[in-house]
């Protein structure tokens, strides 16, 4: 049959099992604390319990001087460590490295809840975050009146740019109301629009410190003031809902100065540069202009601008004689044509003909004598000649044979 | 003074002369034509006159700021 084994044989056997085994090597164990005593050496035996079970735990001395509260009976708790069989009693038990207070995974779900509401809700949407001022004359700062964090920022902003402005909205950044206060400070520097910025600022604390910044009332405050806003809570490593709602994330409270205020020497330094430049440029600009208006200068019409009018007056003299010309040209060649009509007309004027000798002789009627039968003896007949008329009586008058 | 410029003056009395040229008006449109010329005549002499005073004194200003 089986092998008959001693007790220690056993207990070593179990111990060898337990230790090989990767799970109970790494624990997280949530439970709520029983049975505590703090040794007079500092090590701390309790028993931690759910509604049904329970198991011994011990913490050492050296882990449970870094216990961030007092470990009482009855408080929810997780810890992490791992799983030992205790051969001369025969009893497993945890030894506990790192304990906590179980309320901490409460509000972890709470703040991951939360989280994503307002993600959904666009409240951490960067088409809403507003851009921070370039140089902002006055800085609002929600924190503490005590304390190093007010300091701080004092001291950036003084080394940055000794003549700022800064108002403090005096604010509890502790305790369940702590976000209230906040509230009111982010209220109070909308309502009066007195800053260009407003800071809201805590130094490093544990979570349960910090929690004011993930109140989803504080939050919406910081979506709605009209003035951007800057977390700066905690160290680099803590985000809260407050530091997604802002506008802008410093990691501390001296990076938020920082990252607000330019450094004033820069600023000054760079002025002189831009004027600098500005003054070279300007005189390029005009050394360009002036080569331009002497080149024009230069140029034949300016030099002797009567040039111009002088072509025109040439071109108008031109045309001038022209239009003289041209129309004594055509009053000529109304002449010439008169003179050409007037001489066809003399040659038929039959007064040039009685010039000559010839005469035109009538009766006393006017009618001119043709034919010798028109008159009879004793007719009154008149005698036109080239010059004057002679009046006659006829003698006789016979047709030529 | 006609508000037509120079150039537009200019045209026409081109134009006056090239109908003389021709010599196909009747006499009464000769004289019209003839009366237009004359007076165009006088307007582009006295609008080059005006010119010529305001281009010289100019070119003696930028002479004195040379």
């Amino acid at each position: 049959m089986e092998k008959t084994l001693t007790v220690t044989e056993l207990n070593n056997y179990v111990s060898q099992l337990l230790s090989s085994d990767d799970i109970l090597e790494s624990l997280k164990v949530e439970g709520e604390i029983s049975n505590c005593t703090i040794h007079y050496s500092g090590h701390v035996y309790f028993s931690i319990k759910d509604d049904n079970c329970s198991i011994r735990c011990v913490m050492f001395d050296r882990s449970a001087r870094n216990l961030k509260f007092k470990p009482e009976n009855g408080i929810k708790v997780y810890v992490y460590g791992y799983l030992s069989f205790y051969e001369k009693t025969g009893q497993t038990q945890i030894i506990v490295t790192v304990m906590t207070e179980g309320g901490t995974g409460d509000l972890f779900v709470k703040f991951e809840n939360l989280k994503k509401k307002l993600e959904l809700e666009g409240l951490f949407s960067h088409e809403n975050k507003k851009p921070l001022p370039y140089l902002p004359e006055r800085i609002g700062i929600i924190t503490s009146s005590t304390g190093a964090v007010l300091q701080d920022i004092r001291n950036t902003l003084q080394k940055r740019f000794d003549n700022y402005g800064m108002i403090l909205y005096p604010a509890t950044v502790q305790g369940t109301d702590a976000h209230k206060t906040i509230i009111e400070g982010i209220r109070y520097f909308n309502d009066n629009n007195n800053v260009d910025v407003i800071i809201i600022a805590r130094g490093g604390g544990s979570v349960e410190d910090l929690w004011p910044f993930n109140e989803e009332e504080l939050a919406y405050a910081i979506y709605a003031s009209e003035i951007p806003v800057i977390s700066a809570i905690g160290h680099e490593t803590d985000f809260t809902i407050a530091d997604f709602t802002a506008d802008a994330r410093a990691a501390t409270p001296t990076a938020a100065a920082q990252m607000v205020m330019p450094e004033k020497n820069m600023l000054i330094k760079d002025i002189f540069l831009k004027r600098d430049s500005l003054n070279n440029a300007f005189s390029k600009l005009l050394r360009n202009l002036d080569d331009k208006i002497l080149n024009i200068k230069q140029r034949p019409v300016m030099r002797r601008p009567e040039e111009y009018t002088n072509i025109l007056g040439l071109n108008l003299d031109n045309i001038t004689n022209r239009f003289f010309l041209a129309s004594k040209a055509y009053i000529d060649g109304i002449y010439s044509r008169y003179n050409i009509l007037n001489q066809k007309i003399e040659a038929l004027n039959p007064l040039n003909v009685l010039s000559r000798g010839y005469s035109i002789t009538t009766d006393k009627d006017g009618k001119v004598i043709k034919c010798s039968s028109m008159v009879n003896k004793d007719d009154r007949i008149i005698t036109k000649i080239f010059e004057g008329t002679i009046s006659s009586i006829v003698e006789k008058a016979e047709k030529n044979e | 003074m006609s508000d037509k410029d120079f150039n537009e003056l200019y045209k026409e009395l081109e134009k006056i002369v090239e109908q003389l040229e021709k010599g196909e008006l009747s006499l009464e449109e000769a004289v019209k034509t003839y009366t237009q010329g004359h007076e165009l005549i006088k307007q582009l002499n006295e609008k080059l006159e005006k010119a010529r005073e305001k281009m010289v004194v100019t070119g003696k200003s930028e002479l004195k700021e040379m």
